[in-house]
């Protein structure tokens, strides 16, 4: 048996705990600990809960426990959602309950100047044997076991997505986006304090997690930088990463004493680092779901060159313009396939060239102008551009994503209904599709730069091993 | 003096580290005399240039503390003591060592190549074009200790100002691979001595064939 680190094998109990607790369950659905246990039941938690509430007999319909001692049988995780003074009294008596580990969603420590209270915890925390995750958390989510233990939102479309998150606001944002379009997520996690389990270990966990496809994560910061790196290189190599570090404008060189120094600015290390090791790096949080979703949705192309086919010259402009500013090689077309294009019978007003202006909202003409670009294999992937509403786009997709040798991405916009419907269901089979030809194109750049990463490093490796 | 000097190796032993790491540097001595001086310059093949050694000079230029293309014994003689009187009248007091004596490389092109000790994750190296390159444009790259050879020639390829080394306007490819191993090479040495916070080598002349480090400033940890 291969060991297994510790810390990926707690990460893992307290994601699948069967009996929950939760300290500081409430009626009021406008109190944190009453809306931690209403996600907890509206995302169709299936394990036993027991909410703690010294004050009630009942929550939200299940009986309430005074105090967490008072529950017979064992814990495995229990959710903390009360003023900070009483969690290290909680984290004991949870820890006596045979709990794996705890959620504090509760604020008040180092982040508001009590770090005497987090040295508390910490302690506890080692003594006893119990985990923490957080505290000053919005909360987590782990969909394979149904656990949405967040004060909101309530994200049940399950994806390839574990997204890990600083910010709470932003592990909501995220987690609603891929909710809405119906690409989903297998996870959502906010560090907060990371008193305990940090961000490496989240990397550590997601990389062997077989629920998680990509690893989507926003930082502001590292607990310990040397370590991330570690756990980047381990994680990269086995699943796609994508991450944006915040605080760009922040310039690094405080003690600079040589001319290097001056030079590096935090976030251009930190951007650099992250490409080194293996995750694609992006600058905003647009960007960021852009890239998980080409890292997820789109097959790794065999190199950088794209093919543009578009019902409108706008989105055919657009695409183009956002491809070449990323390094994305847009290839002209042989005199050859120009005259099997013009075969097909198209539009006459049509542009024969790449990209591909159709100049018209023929579902057939998208597939037999790809089928007939793919043939002469000129490009590594082929974005189509629905531009308009296209009747019968959805049969389209489906049938090019099955036959195509190129990777396959989809930007559909100005479609009204037939859009939104053809969207949705393009997305739910697991296929990218992207409200705009150039965040359809950050998606391609982003899936085109791993795989060449990857063939470079294996290049490497064979070399070595020949 | 400024007390900020004091934390920057000697020139003689900055060079010490680069020979011990096989990054190039000219043909040089250290003199304390200027007969020594010219005897140097005798065995190593002119022109050479004089730069002053001195603890209180972290800013050679400033103070005139650089002499260029020195063509004979006697013009070496002259100028280490012209030297010592122009450095010691811009900043009196100043303890010299003495003076090295270089051997003056070819023009070529100038890029820079430096390593940091940045607050997350610890020594990292720098690569740069020379001149407005760096200085206005910021045109550099990252990377984090310890690089590979595939490190490096991404963080070449990634500035902007790439086509200027693989050949421009008619201009010669440069020696890429040459600056590659000196790029491992300061990654080597930062990773391996623990005392060394900051490091510049600036300019590295890049020919087309090899590549030269002219100039070396290391900042040990205080």
């Amino acid at each position: 048996m291969p060991v297994r680190n510790k810390t990926v094998s707690d990460v893992e109990r307290m994601f699948n705990a069967r009996t929950i607790a939760i300290a500081g369950a409430s009626n009021d659905l406008n109190k944190f600990g009453g809306m931690t246990l209403h996600t907890l039941m509206e995302g169709g938690y299936e394990g036993s809960l027991y909410p703690v509430n010294p004050k009630a007999t009942e929550v939200q319909g299940l009986k309430a426990y005074p105090s967490i001692a008072d529950i017979t049988g064992t814990l495995d995780l229990v959710l903390v959602v009360i003023p900070a003074k009483f969690v290290p009294g909680v984290l004991k008596q949870a820890a006596a309950k045979g709990a794996c580990g705890a959620a504090i969603l509760s604020a008040g420590f180092s982040e508001a100047g009590r770090f005497d209270l987090e040295d508390e915890i910490l302690a506890v925390s080692k003594e006893c044997g119990i985990r923490l995750m957080g505290p000053n958390i919005q909360g987590i989510n782990y969909l394979p076991n149904k656990l949405c233990a967040m004060f909101f939102p309530v994200i049940k479309t399950r994806g390839p997505l574990a997204i890990v998150s600083q910010s709470g606001s932003v592990t909501a944002a995220l987690s609603e986006w891929a909710d809405r379009d119906g690409m989903g997520i297998s996870a959502a996690i906010n560090l907060g304090n990371q008193t305990d389990i940090c961000e490496s270990d989240y990397l550590d966990f997601f990389a062997e997690d077989r629920n998680t496809h990509t690893i989507v994560m926003y930082l502001e910061g590292l607990k310990d930088g040397r370590r991330f790196l570690g756990a980047l290189e381990k994680a990269a190599y086995l699943k796609p990463v994508v991450i944006l570090k915040s605080g760009r404008s922040e310039t690094g060189a405080k003690s600079a004493a040589s001319h290097t120094g001056s030079m590096a600015g935090n976030h251009e290390i930190f951007s650099a680092a992250c490409r080194q090791y293996g995750a694609v790096s992006v600058q905003d949080l647009v960007a960021l779901y852009d890239s998980a979703k080409g890292l997820a949705c789109i097959a790794p192309p065999k190199g950088n060159r794209i093919m543009i086919i578009s019902t409108s010259g706008g989105a055919a402009t657009l695409s183009v313009d956002e491809a070449e500013s990323l390094g994305l090689i847009i290839p002209s077309l042989s005199a050859e396939l120009k005259a099997s294009l013009e075969r097909l019978g198209l539009s006459p007003l049509a542009h024969i060239s790449n990209p591909l202006d159709l100049a018209g909202i023929a579902a057939n003409h998208f597939l037999e102008s790809a089928r007939m670009v793919d043939r002469y294999n000129i490009a590594d992937s082929i974005l189509i551009n629905f531009a308009d509403p296209v009747a019968g786009a959805v049969e389209v997709i489906k049938t090019l994503a099955s036959e195509l040798k190129a990777s396959l991405a989809v930007s559909y916009m100005g479609g009204g209904e037939e859009e939104k419907k053809g969207s949705l269901e393009i997305q739910r089979m697991g296929l990218g599709v992207f409200p705009s030809p150039e965040r359809a194109v950050r998606g391609i750049a982003a899936v085109t730069w791993r795989a060449q990463y990857q063939r470079k490093r294996s290049a490497i490796e064979e070399k070595k091993d020949a | 003096m400024p007390k900020k000097s004091r934390q920057f190796v000697l020139e003689p032993q900055a060079i010490e580290y680069l020979e011990k790491y096989w990054i190039p540097y000219p043909a040089h001595g250290f003199a304390r005399s200027a007969k020594e001086a010219a005897e140097i310059a005798d065995m190593i093949g002119f022109p050479v240039v004089l730069k002053v050694v001195s603890p209180d000079v972290p800013h050679k230029t400033d103070v005139g503390g650089v002499s260029l293309g020195l063509n004979d014994p006697d013009e070496v003689q002259a100028g280490y003591k012209s030297l010592i009187a122009r450095v010691t009248k811009a900043a009196p007091g100043v303890d010299v060592k003495g003076i090295l004596v270089c051997r003056q490389a070819e023009e070529g092109l100038e890029v820079i190549v430096g390593a940091l000790d940045d607050d997350v994750f610890g020594p990292t190296v720098m690569f740069g074009l020379g001149g407005i390159f760096t200085e206005v444009l910021k045109d550099v790259s990252f990377r984090i200790v310890p690089l590979k050879p595939i490190d490096a020639e991404e963080m070449i390829q990634e500035i902007s100002g790439f086509p200027v080394l693989s050949g421009i306007r008619g201009q010669s490819r440069r020696d890429i691979n040459g600056l590659v191993d000196l790029i491992v090479s300061v990654s080597n040495l930062v990773g391996n001595e623990p005392d060394i916070k900051e490091l510049d080598l600036n300019p590295v002349r890049i020919y087309e064939e090899g590549v030269l480090t002219l100039d070396v400033r290391i900042a040990r940890r205080t």
